[in-house]
């Protein structure tokens, strides 16, 4: 019966998680808020990690009821994401790993989304859909290896929420996603926005200068409103997310999607994806916001997927990287 | 990587933080800030880091100082920490060789251990290069010692000898 407990903080989100036998058993985590009309940058969201994760880490111990003897491993996300972030967190994780003489184990933020997708919903061998502020990709498992059916080209599809929620001053508490979906709500006009996809890939980064571009002008001449925009915006990028995972389904002749990541939280795309699933008489799977968002317990049970197969981390070897491709891990824990 | 903000860079690094990590032509001082004072009193006394040419670059120095080019300019960062004893400073010293790595040949650190103390040596030519690895290297080696003190309640328990005060 493994205990892992799991670093993650590689954007803006830091949390601490203990995962034993798939059961979670803390998983406390802390939202690094900026103004509105203004993002993260790595520096700052450095400095946020450094001041609270130990306060976070003796909250999760306190939560689970477990000292140090009671961690079997130590995981925490060695990427992809941001650099500072990334390295302030492996540092604490290396240390404690050290002080408390238990294995590392480098986990891969990707991977961590798709193993607490799959620990939460039961999904059995789903096309994964992994939507955030950082990856756009369409995944599927084959052969020891979650294999990339599709992604995006350019930026992020919340990369491309969160940018636009700049522009229109959006609160990114909690999230710049979050207030969009909202507005959305109240969205009575679609205007029309560039659709781009690209055979398997996705492109946002067209839509985001288009509706930059325009915004301002529509919004000062009453031809729309603020919430029009969120809605169309919304409309459009989810649709081309449904597009290519309907299309990666219809290759592999999968029966199962499963939503993971921040923007899985949005109840638009879900509800979409769940009409492209119907139609194809597929099952639907997604999680709340304790674990679509970036946490702390992901990469505990992606690490304690690992650990129980074998991995093993060397200290030599506990570098961060910013750029972690998802195919490059291979799967051994599963067959 | 976004280069750290030396004037928040102390007092929002956290609890014991040192003072000024973004500043390393300042003196080195550990822990002025610690609300929480898990570093008050026991605190290591960091000796004076020193960022300055290379000894017989001077003239170069000098030059790069009125705006003059020079193509071999080195810079380089040095810092002495001690530690309660020789293990404590050979565990930080490992933990930081990593994130030394995350330059990739355009910063070289020398991280050695004498004794109880922890010598750091960054080289650079290209000087603000180096004010961004030596901030980032003091933060990590912050988060070690806060990391320790954390979770090893006797890491500062002995008082710090006054001989060294």
């Amino acid at each position: 019966m493994p205990t892992v407990l799991g670093f993650e903080g590689s954007a803006n989100k830091i949390g601490v998680g203990v995962v034993r036998d798939g059961t979670v058993l803390a998983n406390p985590r802390r939202t690094y808020v900026t103004p509105p009309g203004t993002g993260f940058l790595p520096g700052d969201t450095a400095r946020h990690h450094r001041a609270v994760i130990l306060d976070l880490l003796q909250e999760a111990l306190t939560e689970a009821g477990l000292t140090s003897q009671d961690i079997d491993c130590i995981a925490y996300t060695k990427g992809p994401g941001m650099g500072a972030p990334l390295v302030s967190v492996a540092v604490v994780a290396r240390t404690v790993a050290q002080l408390w003489n238990k294995p590392l184990l480098g986990v891969n933020h990707c991977i961590g989304h798709i193993e607490m997708g799959r620990l939460i919903t039961g999904a059995t061998s789903p096309t994964v859909l992994y939507v955030s502020g950082g990856n756009t990709q369409v995944i599927a498992y084959s052969e020891h290896r979650y294999r990339i059916f599709g992604e995006t080209i350019d930026i992020a599809v919340g990369n491309c929420l969160d940018r636009f929620a700049r522009v229109l001053k959006i609160s990114n508490d909690p999230s710049p996603g979050y207030n969009i979906e909202q507005m959305a709500k109240r969205g009575k006009k679609l205007v029309e926005l560039p659709y781009t996809v690209k055979g398997m890939d996705v492109s946002f980064s067209g839509i985001l200068s288009f509706i930059e571009d325009v915004a301002q002008r529509m919004l000062a001449t009453d031809e729309c409103t603020p919430e029009d925009l969120c809605f169309s915006l919304q409309e459009t990028v989810f649709a081309m997310l449904v597009e290519i995972t309907e299309r990666a389904m219809a290759h592999c002749g999968s029966q199962e999607a499963l939503i993971v990541g921040g923007v899985g939280c949005n109840l638009r795309l879900q509800e979409m994806m769940e009409t492209m699933c119907q139609e194809r008489g597929a099952r639907l799977f997604a999680t709340d916001e304790r674990f679509c968002i970036d946490n702390g317990a992901m990469i505990a049970q992606a690490g304690w997927e690992m650990f129980r197969a074998g991995h093993r981390t060397p200290l030599s070897d506990s570098g961060i990287t910013q750029r972690y491709r998802t195919d490059e891990v291979e799967v051994t824990w599963r067959d | 990587m976004q280069a750290p903000d030396g004037s928040a860079g102390g007092a929002e690094g956290g609890a014991g933080a040192p003072t000024g990590p973004g500043s390393p032509g300042e003196p080195g001082g550990w822990g002025g800030t610690a609300a929480e004072g898990t570093v008050a009193g026991g605190a290591p006394q960091v000796e004076g880091a020193s960022f300055s040419p290379r000894q017989g670059e001077e003239a170069s120095a000098l030059a790069l100082a009125s705006g003059e080019a020079s193509g071999n300019q080195l810079s380089e960062f040095t810092l002495t920490v001690p530690f309660l004893c020789h293990m404590d400073a050979e565990v930080a010293r490992q933990y930081l060789t990593l994130g030394a790595e995350l330059f990739h040949g355009a910063v070289q650190t020398e991280l050695t251990v004498t004794g109880r103390d922890l010598l750091i040596k960054v080289t650079a030519e290209d000087s603000a290069l180096l004010q961004i690895s030596t901030a980032s290297l003091l933060n990590q080696l912050s988060m070690v010692v806060q990391t320790m003190q954390h979770f090893v309640p006797l890491f500062f328990a002995k008082p710090w000898p006054e001989t060294r005060g």
